[in-house]
């Protein structure tokens, strides 16, 4: 299912909030066993999201650059009459890829912040039943990696992302005195 | 349902307590001031009978609510009113000091601030013993040589609006309510705007529809001649005939209710920038709420510096938003303490040049569109530039003070440590000079402006917005994107006419004045255009505090209300940035900060012409720089095999054969990626990885290279903060290489 072919708005994130809801009762049932997410792809790479840290997909959303900051940053975007940062994912994850000016945005919330990633495309909602742990992934460590699907597919760790320090940017232009 | 213990009852009681009390204050504060400027005795005496009902309903209050400290120090100024009302006993100057600092007391117990019992015994005999009744019943303030004397001008805008107000009027509403229903007008706006931009294609639609309608005619009139033949084209004709019909139909619907959408959407719009314009208005409050304090202030210090001062407000009026108003008042009063210990003379001093001997402070705000200009003026002695420059001189070497302007040492008074008091008085004086008033200034994006006559006074214009949540923006374009910056900043917008170059720095001639001109694409660290984009260039000259800068931008495109909003995780704070705002478009707009734009100009080096970079024909286009490898091993055999290796792929590559030269290599020329070998001596490759790691490098990615391949060192290198491994005995060129470039973000050179 191409998320962002088929459905308005609405629907999408209707579909995402039962989405939301079946993962949530099968973690329950299951102890976690079987998970939702979205294979969006990053450079070469295939990485999964989460669903429940999923909020929205955006796919013609204009992003407005922002002066003055790292390339991370891809800018900022208007998400429903809230203005989001957005953060360049491939940038993030150190993928070599194209820079991209459009994408896709998705949207994700750590329940504290919300933010969008630029990322190149979108691919399916899956549902495994098994993640590896990080310690699969042999001699990289991988920023923000939280495990492996059996695909291989790296499993992004949206609350790493969102509440990592360094990512914040808190900078002010020092006075100069003649 | 939770029952309510007493102890929170009372809590709650004493929050509204707070409340009220202050309003006595006020109250009591107003009445004493009044009463001190008013010489007719039937208004000195509805003064006081002012101040004693406040004081009476203070007490009452206080009691209610179990606040002994305030309950005695009421009623002893209750008991001191009544005497002045019924007996006759006089209110001179020193009497109103006690009654002052009781009230100041009774401001810091309700504050929570310690107060220790000495201080209330004080007050509260202060205020019981003192004199009695002296046989003059009808005092005059000129009898106290230190009163603070005020003409009628003053006392005439110094009403409180509140007081004026039946109390049945008016409710509280807290701010967070209002900024919930300014939030909800932004999204009406934007939907209004919305709506506006689908009605603009309806024009096209009502074209296509009548292109359709041309269509069936042709086809009818193409039918008609060859019509006459056959049953099939007769119906086929009807068929269209209906057609035509139904289309003409559909366009008469179509135009109608256009034009009924139309005439609602102009309705809408004007409700709708009503309605803005009075949400805005509601965060808004009379400039005179913070006019006590500095009355109070002036008052106290022309007593205490024995110099009388008349002090004038005026356009108490005007309205501001609450938080630019609670952010001006001590910069204001910082200005009139400076204006009272700096600025005017005393008596003496006064009269020797020739004076009258009271001085006089001006305090005049007025509004200018969306900006506010507050004056502040005194007829004291003036900046004293020659000392200005020698303190200059004293603290920052001996720079040669010959070409330094009057400007430019008035711009000096502004910097931390600049003061030009003789002496450390309780006022001023103590290094703290007007550096306050420019941090505040930044705070609300104002500008400040100083004139200064020697022996003929000072005068200070201090220009802020109206409101920091909703400001005029100026809409502007650099390269391909747009910028706002709020109205209030720019000072003029001028053409780039004649340009100077005053070494290597281009300055933007102004009439007689010349301003250094930055491209605002520079400021912004926007890569330079290949070639400047049409539009006609533009000059801003922007303020911020007292410093001032022309900035270049490609276009000036329009004027707009914006709705400001701080940028949100993890942008806590972006330089050059004060926020985004959303307007009718949709897409968000920068908004730029001006105090961070003219310190990032202030901040940069002149050089050949750097500040117009961009803008001056067309640089070769820039080359990515290489990246930079920087490979630590103790062996030359291996240094020099990951050397060439790295080098036939594009690198740039520098060695080091050990830790410890690494970390020397690190600070000498910063690296885009290490790759260390793990066992050297010295300095091993785990521990250079944890030095960096703790280092102003900690976000350079290491790669270890070893030959051990145990899980345990692996383990050991990751945990070090290594961002890859790679075991030797498995090297070959495609690993390093890929780890390499995935690593610094970029595909293979």
């Amino acid at each position: 299912m191409r998320l962002n072919e088929y459905f308005s708005d609405e629907d999408r994130q209707l579909l995402q909030a039962r989405a939301r809801h079946l993962a949530q009762r099968r973690e329950d049932d299951a102890a976690g066993e079987a998970y939702s997410v979205l294979q969006i792809l990053v450079g070469a790479e295939t990485w999964a999201l989460p669903l429940a840290a999923l909020v929205a997909v955006y796919q013609t959303v204009k992003i407005v650059p922002v002066p003055c900051v790292p390339p991370f940053i891809a800018g900022v975007a208007s998400i429903r009459g809230q203005v989001l940062p957005v953060l360049a994912l491939a940038v993030l994850l150190r993928v070599p890829a194209p820079p991209v000016a459009a994408g896709y945005v998705v949207v994700v919330s750590d329940g504290t912040h919300s933010a969008g990633l630029l990322v190149p495309g979108v691919g399916d909602v899956v549902t495994t039943a098994s993640i590896l742990p990080p310690e699969a992934a042999g001699a990289l460590s991988l920023p923000y990696c939280q495990g492996f699907l059996p695909d291989h597919s790296s499993l992004l760790n949206v609350a790493a992302l969102l509440g990592d320090p360094a990512l914040v940017i808190e900078d002010r232009v020092q006075q100069s005195y003649p | 349902m939770g029952k309510r213990s007493q102890a929170d009852l009372l809590q709650e009681l004493r929050q509204t307590f707070r409340v009220e009390a202050q309003e006595h204050l006020h109250t009591l504060n107003q009445a004493l001031l009044d009463l001190e400027r008013t010489e007719a005795a039937d208004r000195r005496a509805a003064h006081v009978q002012n101040a004693f009902r406040a004081a009476h309903s203070l007490k009452g209050a206080a009691r209610a609510v179990n606040m002994p400290a305030i309950e005695t120090l009421a009623h002893a100024m209750e008991s001191l009113l009544q005497q002045a009302r019924d007996a006759g006993r006089v209110l001179d100057a020193a009497t109103c000091d006690h009654l002052y600092a009781a009230l100041d007391t009774i401001s810091d117990v309700l504050a929570d601030r310690p107060v220790s019992e000495a201080v209330l015994a004080e007050r509260q005999s202060a205020l019981s013993g003192g004199p009695a009744t002296p046989a003059a019943p009808v005092p005059s303030p000129t009898t106290a040589p230190a009163t603070a004397t005020a003409t009628p001008t003053a006392t005439a805008t110094a009403t409180p609006a509140a007081a004026s107000l039946p109390a049945d009027d008016t409710i509280r509403v807290s701010i967070r309510r209002l900024d919930q229903l300014m939030a909800r007008m932004g999204e009406l706006l934007v939907a209004r705007m919305s709506l506006t931009r689908s009605l603009e294609s309806l024009p096209a639609q009502r074209e296509a529809l009548a292109r359709w309608q041309q269509t069936l005619q042709g086809l009818r009139g193409g039918l008609l001649p060859a019509g006459a033949a056959g049953v099939a084209g007769a119906a086929l004709h009807n068929l269209l005939e209906q057609q035509a019909r139904q289309a003409q139909a559909l366009s008469a619907g179509f135009e109608a209710l256009e034009q009924h959408l139309h005439r609602e959407n102009s309705r809408l719009t004007t409700i709708a920038d009503e309605l803005q314009e009075q949400v805005r208005y509601l965060r808004m409050i009379p400039f005179q709420t913070i006019a006590l304090p500095l009355e109070r202030t002036v008052r106290d210090l022309s007593h205490s510096e024995n110099k009388p001062i008349t002090f004038i407000i005026s356009g108490g009026e005007v309205e501001l938003d609450r938080k630019v108003l609670e952010t001006l008042k001590d910069p204001l009063l910082h200005l009139l303490r400076n204006a009272i210990d700096h600025g005017i003379e005393t008596p003496e001093e006064r009269r020797a040049a020739g004076k009258a001997p009271h001085g006089s402070i001006t305090l005049t705000v007025q509004q200018r569109g969306s900006e506010i200009r507050l004056t502040v003026r005194d007829d004291g002695r003036g900046f004293d530039f020659e000392q200005l420059g020698q303190v200059y001189r004293r603290q920052r070497g001996d720079a040669p003070l010959g070409d330094l302007s009057r400007d430019e040492l008035i711009e000096m008074a502004f910097h931390p440590g600049i003061t030009t008091s003789h002496q450390v008085t309780a006022l001023s004086g103590r290094g703290v000079g007007l550096d306050i008033v420019r941090k505040e200034l930044e705070v609300l994006q104002g500008r400040v402006r100083v004139d200064s006559q020697p022996g003929a006074g000072t005068t200070l214009e201090l220009i802020v917005p109206t409101s920091l949540t909703m400001t005029r923006g100026l809409l502007v374009q650099v390269g391909a994107e747009t910028f706002a910056l709020p109205l209030h900043a720019i000072e003029k917008i001028a053409p780039v006419e004649r340009v100077v170059y005053l070494s290597g720095q281009p300055m933007l001639e102004l009439g007689t004045a010349l301003l250094p001109l930055y491209a605002l694409a520079a400021l912004l660290e926007r890569a330079p255009q290949e070639q400047p984009p049409a539009g006609t260039r533009a000059a801003l000259v922007i303020g911020a505090a007292e410093q001032r800068v022309a900035l270049l931008v490609d276009d000036i495109l329009t004027e707009q209300e914006l709705a400001v909003k701080p940028l949100s995780h993890p942008l806590k704070r972006v330089r050059n940035v004060t926020g985004t705002a959303l307007p009718g478009s949709g897409e968000p707009i920068i908004v730029l900060n001006p105090s961070d734009l003219v310190r990032s100009a202030r901040g940069r080096q002149p050089g050949p012409a750097p500040a117009l970079d961009g803008h001056l024909p067309a640089p070769a286009a820039p080359e990515p720089a290489p990246v930079a490898v920087l490979v630590v091993d103790d062996s030359i055999t291996t240094r020099t095999l990951e050397k060439n290796i790295l080098e036939a792929a594009g690198f740039l590559v520098t060695t080091a054969i050990n830790g410890v030269e690494a970390l020397r290599r690190l600070r000498e020329k910063p690296v885009d990626v290490v790759v260390s070998d793990v066992q050297m001596p010295e300095m091993d490759g785990l521990e250079l990885v944890r030095q960096i790691r703790s280092s102003e490098y900690r976000h350079l990615p290491v790669i270890l290279v070893t030959s051990l391949e145990s899980a345990h060192d692996r383990e050991q290198g990751l945990k070090a903060g290594a961002d890859a491994y790679i075991v030797k005995r498995g090297f070959d060129q495609a690993e390093l290489l890929t780890t390499v470039a995935r690593l610094v973000g970029r595909a293979l050179p």
